[in-house]
This record gives structure tokens, C-alpha cells and sequence, in this order.
């Protein structure tokens, strides 16, 4: 009587014991599901919008014609701004021409629509050592998150060192 | 005998319980794999139209008809000014041109929009679907060539895709 007893009560602690290993087991597949869905994916137009657009803009303006003097393009104002500041543009510099042209590519592509950016130059630097070009919209830093950099590299040759446009857009 | 048939209905009584429980879990189990396929089904739609209007944008800027041709070499990213006017005053003389770039652009709206030197728009294609329908836009920075002035200019085109959300 008292053996038929114990084995009852083993018995009951293997199913307990079972019981509970399926109740984990059900739990943590319930838990991977739930995350695996609502797991934050991109959809295609902002990766292609940040990814893209990025690096065609800057690749397409440096063949800009500029306002006051369109005999030089962006590139030529770039180029000359990092070498000896020759070009004379309706009255002011090549760098402040440069500058001021970029200024209003971005306003007419990205301010309009809201867009975080950052655009800087490297190797373009004014007397006092900081770079000529640096227009940062909606705060977008280096901390936040990023697409693809768009990044247009100007040699100066014959001068040595090379000019770097950069164009980083932040996700929204 | 009396025991046996307590016995009887304990193990009944176990067995009513586990299929009950059974039911139980089968039935929010088929609810929960619902509803989370569902949303991927939806999903899934939102992401196939949105690669059909990049797709177009891809189109329109690989296009012969607006593409600036300079010595055999194509320039990557440029339109030639002249072409966009002539592609304009052409899809939208409402004859059969439009439906020949209907099979390309399908629902679509597509905007030449030069910034600099100066700000024009010019609109080349409009499926004109408007009603119950979302737009995705997709804008391209391109050159805008003046051959005549011998000028490059900055725009963008413009690829606004409608669709059912």
C-alpha cells in the first residue's frame, strides 16, 4: 500500500515537472513571436530616399553654373576657394559664392521638405581654421541615426590635399 | 465497486479538463498566427507599392526622351532642358502618346521641378488619381542642361506614386 502510495506521488511530480516545461516553453515561443513582429522595419521609399538621394545631390551640383558668375561652376568656386581665392563673383569671393549657392540647393531640396541633413565641407578652411561650409538643418549631429553619407571628393592638383563635400541625412 | 466507478469518473473528469484545455490554447493560437499574418500580409502589399514607384523613378531618369546625350557619352543624372519641354507639350496632348507612357508611368505623377538659377515646374505625366488614393513621393537631384544657353541648372524630378492604402 505504502510503495502503490510513493509511486502515485512520483507519478504526479513527473507531470508537474512536464507541465511546467511546456508552460516555459509556450511562454518563450509566445514571447520570440510577439517581438518578431513588431520589430521595427524600414520600408523601401525612406531607405531609398535617405540612401540615394544623399550622394545624387552631391554629384549633381558641383556641374552647376553659378548665378553671378556663370562662366565657373560650383566645382570651379570649390576648387579655386581651396587654392589661392582668385575668382571674383559679382563682387564677392569664391568661397562666399560657393557657400551661398549650396545654401540655396539645400533650401530648395531639403529645407522644403523637412528633411534632417548636415552638409560640410573638409580641407575648406576659412582664416581662422574652421571649415568654410557647414549647414546643419533640424539638429541633425553625428550622435543621430544615418543613412548613407553622399560624399563628392574635389582635387585641388596642383596644389596638394583634397576638398570633401559631405551630405549626411539623419532618419526623421 | 463504488470505488472503481469514482475511479471512473475522476479519470473522465481529467480528460474532459485536458481537451478543454487543448481547445482552449488551439483557439488563441489561431487567433494570435491571424492576426500577426494579417499585418504581414499588409505589410507586404505596402512594400511591393512602394518599390513599384521607385521603380518608376528609376524609369524616368534613365529615360532617352529627357536624358542629356553630350558627345556619345551619356551624363549620368542630367536632363536635357529642351527635351522636358518638348515631353511635356507631347504626353500632354491628350493623344496617344499619353497612353504609350501610360504603360511606364502608370499611376503616376511626375514633376520636372528646376530650383536653380531659377524655380520652374513642370509636370510631364498625372494619372490624375486622386480620390481614395495615398502618394508616395520619390524626388531625384538631377542636372538641368540649357544647350542653348550653354547653362546647367539643379532640379529635381519628382515621382509621386498613388496608390490604394
Amino acid at each position: 500500500m505504502n510503495i502503490r502510495h510513493n509511486k502515485k506521488i512520483k507519478g504526479q511530480i513527473e507531470i508537474f515537472g512536464l507541465a511546467v516545461i511546456v508552460i516555459l516553453i509556450s511562454i518563450g515561443f509566445f514571447i520570440f513571436v510577439s517581438l518578431k513582429a513588431q520589430h521595427p522595419t524600414e520600408n523601401p521609399q525612406k531607405e531609398y530616399t535617405n540612401d540615394k538621394l544623399a550622394n545624387d545631390f552631391v554629384l549633381s551640383i558641383l556641374d552647376v553654373n553659378v548665378k553671378d558668375c556663370d562662366t565657373f561652376t560650383l566645382k570651379d568656386l570649390i576648387v579655386d576657394c581651396g587654392r589661392d581665392r582668385k575668382i571674383d563673383c559679382g563682387g564677392t569671393s569664391s568661397c562666399f559664392a560657393a557657400n551661398k549657392t549650396i545654401t540655396d540647393l539645400l533650401n530648395g531640396t531639403f529645407m522644403v521638405m523637412n528633411t534632417k541633413f548636415r552638409f560640410y565641407s573638409e580641407n575648406l578652411k576659412d582664416n581662422a581654421g574652421r571649415e568654410i561650409i557647414n549647414i546643419t538643418h533640424l539638429n541633425c549631429t553625428s550622435n543621430m541615426r544615418q543613412g548613407q553619407r553622399g560624399t563628392a571628393i574635389i582635387s585641388l592638383y596642383p596644389w596638394p590635399n583634397n576638398v570633401y563635400l559631405n551630405m549626411n541625412i539623419c532618419y526623421q | 465497486m463504488l470505488i472503481k466507478r469514482k475511479n471512473g469518473q475522476v479519470q473522465l473528469g481529467e480528460s474532459t479538463a485536458v481537451i478543454v484545455v487543448v481547445i482552449i490554447i488551439l483557439f488563441f493560437g489561431i487567433i494570435f498566427w491571424n492576426k500577426i499574418n494579417s499585418s504581414d500580409i499588409q505589410k507586404i502589399n505596402t512594400e511591393s507599392q512602394e518599390l513599384s514607384v521607385i521603380e518608376i523613378a528609376n524609369i524616368v531618369s534613365e529615360l532617352p526622351e529627357l536624358k542629356c546625350y553630350e558627345v556619345n557619352v551619356n551624363k549620368i543624372k542630367c536632363l536635357d532642358w529642351y527635351k522636358v519641354l518638348a515631353m511635356n507639350a507631347t504626353v500632354n496632348s491628350n493623344g496617344p502618346n499619353y497612353e504609350f507612357y501610360n504603360n511606364y508611368f502608370k499611376n503616376s505623377k511626375i514633376t520636372i521641378r528646376q530650383i536653380y538659377p531659377t524655380s520652374v515646374n513642370i509636370t510631364i505625366y498625372d494619372s490624375k488619381l486622386s480620390n481614395n488614393t495615398k502618394t508616395l513621393l520619390i524626388p531625384i537631384p538631377v542636372n538641368i542642361k540649357d544647350y542653348v544657353h550653354k547653362t546647367t541648372g539643379y532640379g529635381l524630378i519628382i515621382v509621386e506614386g498613388y496608390y490604394k492604402g
